[in-house]
């Protein structure tokens, strides 16, 4: 771009070099002058006072803005995130709760003679110390995840039976991990 | 922190906030009507156009007629709309210029001398260099008038205004150029007159 041409970006601040704009004004001193006419013309111009329209013809703009968009009652609510939240809570916890009973029906069928037990022997065997916990601490737990307004037979007899099977393979797991950890 | 033009869109559009589009209009009405102002020399047409403009404004955020796609212009959409506005008005009238500069405020000069404090002073000297100006602008070529209000007045980039005007920015940049230059000249031959005028009074 032609260097006069940029000096117009440069007075009204769009010139994004300004350093080799700069260098080149004081190396040419006819840019430099016209320069400092464009300035002091431009200097005049934002001196100005500003021009507004008359206040009622801002009040009578609004009026048309107020006039055109639709009352905000007969519009959709704006999806309220809290509301929406507020009609999934029911259905969330069904949901939790069918987590619950499925996966204690899974665990309990599993730890006898399903996939599951095939998966978790492995694991006693290389003595992995992730699944510490006596037997005392598993049941104290898992007593505390049932939920203390849920007091359905179906939970609670599944729960135990979860207790059970942990309580009967617990011992072995732990005392294996003990053996491998000795001198 | 002042909500950005689109956030106040967002509010009219979406809840009906008739605030936020007040807000709009309060932001930007320097700018526009400045531009306008420019164009038609005449205050009260100047406000039937800003009037008509946000007519138009309205109609087309809602849909109406055009649309707005809130691309986080708002300005520079509204100022094509205000343009159209002004070029339909300067069509009817045939004249791009020579338009009477007397009506500016609708006040008299008597009116002016009503407040004798030094701000009023002030007001009344800053207002007679923006008329002593303005009549300056007036005589330069329309594409150079029209790129200066633009740049000026609404504060539009060169850019913009070289796709509103739908031409390269380096034309915009050299109507630019041309409009300070030729403004210049104007005014240093209108000060060597006035000094004249001086010397010979």
């Amino acid at each position: 771009m032609d260097d006069r041409l940029r000096l117009i970006r440069y007075l009204y601040d769009e010139e994004v070099d300004e350093s080799a704009l700069a260098r080149r004004l004081s190396d040419d001193p006819d840019l430099y002058r016209e320069y400092e006419e464009l300035a002091a013309t431009k200097r005049a111009l934002d001196d100005r006072p500003a021009r507004r329209p008359d206040a009622a013809v801002v009040d009578q703009v609004v009026d048309q803005a107020r006039t055109a968009a639709p009352p905000s009652e007969d519009r959709p609510a704006r999806a309220p995130s809290h509301a929406w939240a507020r009609r999934l809570q029911p259905a969330g916890a069904a949901l939790a709760l069918l987590l619950v009973i499925g996966l204690g029906w899974w665990q309990g069928d599993g730890t006898s003679d399903g996939p599951a037990a095939d998966a978790a022997a492995p694991g006693a065997l290389d003595g992995a110390p992730r699944q510490a916990p006596t037997t005392a601490q598993t049941r104290s737990s898992d007593a505390d995840a049932i939920p203390a307004w849920d007091d359905g037979e179906e939970l609670i007899r599944i729960q135990r039976r979860i207790d059970r099977l942990q309580a009967r393979s617990a011992p072995d797991r732990w005392g294996s991990l003990q053996r491998v950890s000795r001198p | 922190m002042q909500p950005t033009d689109e956030e106040l869109v967002s509010a009219y559009l979406d809840e009906s906030d008739e605030q936020a589009f007040r807000q709009l209009v309060e932001r930007h009405q320097d700018r526009i009507f400045g531009y306008l102002m420019g164009m038609v020399k005449d205050r009260a047409v100047a406000n039937d156009l800003f009037q008509e403009t946000f007519e138009r404004v309205i109609k087309a955020m809602h849909g109406e007629r055009g649309s707005y796609d809130r691309q986080g212009q708002w300005l520079s959409w509204v100022m094509s709309i205000a343009r159209n506005a002004a070029i339909d008005h300067t069509r009817k009238q045939k004249k791009w210029t020579d338009v009477p500069q007397d009506e500016d405020d609708g006040r008299s000069f008597w009116d002016t001398l009503e407040d004798d404090s030094p701000y009023a002073d002030e007001q009344l000297h800053r207002a007679e260099q923006r008329e002593w100006l303005d009549e300056h602008i007036e005589q330069l070529a329309p594409e150079q008038k029209e790129v200066l209000l633009l740049r000026q007045e609404t504060d539009l980039t060169f850019r913009e205004i070289a796709e509103l005007q739908d031409v390269s920015i380096n034309t915009a940049l050299g109507r630019m150029r041309y409009a300070l230059k030729n403004l210049r000249k104007m005014m240093e031959a209108s000060d060597e007159t006035a000094l004249v005028g001086t010397i010979d009074t």
